[in-house]
């Protein structure tokens, strides 16, 4: 894949598409960086790796509505801890996916006369043990009704035995009945011989969900989201990614 | 003196050269300026003290399996420091073309940007240790 230029950018905000109200985005990582110069550095600075941090700020155009829009969204849940986040610069099945959970700690809406609403919103990680994920995009946001493979199965490869398996759910308004949907692997990409690895749900309601990460070592490198039991229909989205 | 337009930078980073995805890239050095007047001196006298180094650098995200956006979040996530070298164009190193190389903290990481932009990364990692520079 080459450069590409930024039009279909995606953020599935806990249980929120994000996407269609946004034209800004920026996820940042960065970590501290700590002294250790000392008189045998030869002259030089040195510094080593401290604690890491996530950050996200969206901006776009504000509305509201009687059904969920991003003012709702992001008003009401304004300093709750732990949603659930997927961002990536392409929303395509198979392109990368960020993954992380975080508190909305700041929301402006508004500016000036005769321009179009703006608002801006800021996150940051609430979560210290994940952090933040790179994954893959396995179901761009789309409806399901029936169960089966859900998505697009990649092959992420295998996971070692430090490393683990995380996924993120994503179910926006409005939600059917119920659903449950299965992280599974295998050795080959026609998933003749599944393993669950993880399950989500039943879940019956819009929302994000982090699904208990799964420890390594798995040697089977495809993985997948399935839907093993479904009542009515769902619009969804989710990413896999091993770290 | 042959000044040189800047067309064909050299940068590589953790043994990955990135050439081809860079935009811009500059290599800062800097020595601590440590005041050293005392009485006599109707001057101001600096010293100076322990040198820091920063890399900055603007590039084309590409999320291709191996490509940009991969190893600089290999870079960040693994955590520890990475070699880099940096020099004015992608020909041999010489006398008119010296090599700057050394460690740097992957300190930070970025996706994102405004609609109907390249989609890109600007980053800043400190440099630990010493900057070498060398023309062979």
């Amino acid at each position: 894949m080459a450069p590409v230029a930024r039009t279909n950018a995606f953020m599935y905000v806990d249980g929120y598409d994000a996407t269609g109200d946004s034209n800004d985005l920026m996820l940042a990582a960065s970590a501290t960086d700590l002294d250790k110069t000392n008189f045998r550095s030869l002259g030089w600075e040195e510094c080593f790796r401290g604690a890491k941090k996530v950050d996200f700020h969206f901006a776009g155009w504000w509305s509201a509505s009687s059904t969920p829009q991003i003012d709702d969204e992001s008003f009401n849940q304004l300093g709750l801890v732990d949603k659930v986040f997927t961002v990536g610069d392409v929303e395509t099945e198979g392109q990368p996916a960020y993954m992380f959970k975080a508190a909305k700690h700041s929301y402006q809406a508004f500016g000036k006369y005769n321009e179009t609403a703006p608002f801006v919103l800021d996150s940051t990680g609430s979560e210290g043990v994940a952090g933040l994920v790179r994954g893959a995009l396995i179901k761009a946001k789309g409806s399901v009704s029936a169960t089966g493979a859900l998505g697009t199965a990649q092959q992420l490869g295998a996971v070692s035995a430090t490393q683990y398996v995380y996924a993120t759910l994503h179910i926006f308004p409005t939600a059917g009945t119920t659903i449950t949907v299965l992280v599974e692997s295998d050795d080959n990409s026609g998933f003749t011989t599944p393993t669950t690895r993880a399950t989500l749900g039943p879940l019956t309601a819009t929302g994000g969900t982090w699904a208990t990460r799964v420890a390594g070592a798995i040697t089977d490198d495809y993985w997948r989201f399935k839907v093993s039991a479904i009542t009515g229909t769902f619009s969804v989205a989710g990413a896999i990614g091993i770290q | 003196m042959a000044v040189k337009a800047l067309l064909s930078m050299y940068l590589s980073v953790n043994s990955s050269d990135i050439s081809d995805h860079v935009r811009a890239c500059t290599l800062a050095a800097d020595a601590a300026q440590l005041s050293s007047e005392a009485m006599g001196d109707s001057w101001e006298e600096v010293t100076g003290g322990l040198k820091a180094g920063t890399l900055t650098f603007e590039v084309l995200d590409d999320f291709a399996v191996s490509s940009i956006d991969s190893i600089l979040w290999s870079a960040f996530s693994t955590g520890t420091n990475v070699a880099f070298e940096v020099r004015a164009d992608s020909a041999a190193v010489s006398t008119s073309n010296p090599k700057y190389t050394g460690s740097v903290h992957p300190s930070n990481w970025q996706l994102g940007g405004k609609l109907n932009e390249m989609a890109g990364k600007q980053l800043t990692w400190k440099v630990s240790g010493a900057i070498t520079r060398a023309t062979a």
